[in-house]
């Protein structure tokens, strides 16, 4: 669709996209004028305690994370993660968890957390080399990780909510994006989920 | 239901910073609407006949490469759907998936943006980040432009 005179002029009078692209805001609107308003905002926070990492070394490199729960505290959103709701079942660098969460009200609320994640301290996506086994020698399923000090990982994720009709399924029809962060002692992750407006 | 308890943690309010950049923008021209009545809903398909990016990718949209499959739910919302190729001003074919929501009532459109770019060639920065669209439709449904924003 060619972005006609007036479209040009319509958008140089808000003041939505220079307010939202920060630094970068002077090249992208000189390459186009008619960029429409994008705003995240705040929704709400969910934390997920993990009860064990199992890691089965196929070529996709599939892990097997279960929780145990969590709390959802925020604007938009308080509850909690159903106990024992959910595992992240993890592919490589590919994020893909499913848990049920549980609204103050009552209500259950299924999420499938899907996004991607980074180490931050390796070159991304870095292969972990698979050793063979020696003659005698048992498989070690259990994922190495550091205990000490919490995960340098970059997350992001783009995760699809089925709530019931009713005061929570504003979550069906928003696009909602998000982060996360790992944290030890005990093995946690707490993601941030922002509705995109 | 077995139960849990959460433990304290100090991190609890972390909320860390997300941030849309923008990258770059489609214009899309559609084929007119089929609209097939299915047990899931109302499948929308519509052919993308062409459509050109600009911004951090130059190229055109592979004629009829794909289109729009959404799926139109019993309450207003179509569940977004579409893919087709791109082959860029310099020769390479990126695949481009989009999900999302469309909604009757307000106009919302926006769609999450997957893309699987050649990891040898010039768009690899593509397959790592995650990328979301703001988009407008005209009102007889046959062009839409994509502005595309990086999660920073």
């Amino acid at each position: 669709m060619p972005i006609d005179r007036r479209t040009v002029l319509l958008a140089a009078g808000g003041t939505g996209v220079s307010a939202i692209l920060g630094g970068s805001s002077a090249a992208a609107e000189a390459l186009s004028p008619g960029l429409p308003k994008i705003e995240l905002r705040y929704a709400f926070s969910v934390s997920i305690f993990f009860k064990e990492r199992i890691s089965i070394r196929s070529n996709r490199g599939r892990a097997f994370v279960p929780a145990e729960g969590g709390e959802v505290w925020g604007p938009r959103l308080k509850g909690r993660v159903l106990p024992y709701g959910g595992a992240d079942y993890a592919a490589s660098s590919i994020l893909d968890a499913h848990y049920q969460l549980q609204a103050d009200d009552g209500t259950l609320i299924y999420i499938n957390n899907r996004g991607t994640m980074k180490r931050l301290s390796s070159p991304p996506n870095s292969p972990q080399p698979v050793v063979p086994l020696q003659a005698g020698e048992k498989l070690s399923q259990v994922m190495e990780g550091s205990a000490a000090a919490d995960v340098p990982l970059r997350m992001r994720l783009t995760p699809i909510f089925d709530a019931p009709i009713g005061p929570h399924d504003w979550l069906n029809r928003t696009l909602i994006v998000g982060h996360g962060a790992r944290y030890v002692g005990p093995d946690h992750t707490i993601f941030s989920y922002y509705e995109v407006l | 239901m077995r139960e849990f308890t959460v433990p304290p943690v100090t991190t609890r309010n972390e909320r860390g910073e997300v941030k849309p950049e923008y990258a770059f923008q489609l214009r899309a021209r559609f084929e007119p609407v089929y609209e097939t009545h299915t047990s899931r809903g109302t499948r929308l398909y519509q052919d993308i006949a062409a459509g050109e990016l600009t911004g951090r990718i130059t190229g055109k949209v592979y004629p009829d490469s794909g289109g729009e499959y959404g799926l139109l739910r019993a309450d207003g919302v179509e569940d977004i759907n579409q893919r087709f190729m791109i082959n860029t001003r310099d020769g390479e074919w990126i695949y481009i998936a989009h999900s999302g929501y469309r909604r009757r009532k307000d106009g919302y459109y926006r769609v999450q943006a997957n893309f699987d770019a050649d990891l040898r060639g010039n768009y690899a920065w593509l397959n790592d980040a995650v990328w979301i669209a703001a988009v407008e439709r005209s009102a007889d449904g046959k062009s839409s432009t994509y502005t595309y924003f990086e999660l920073t």
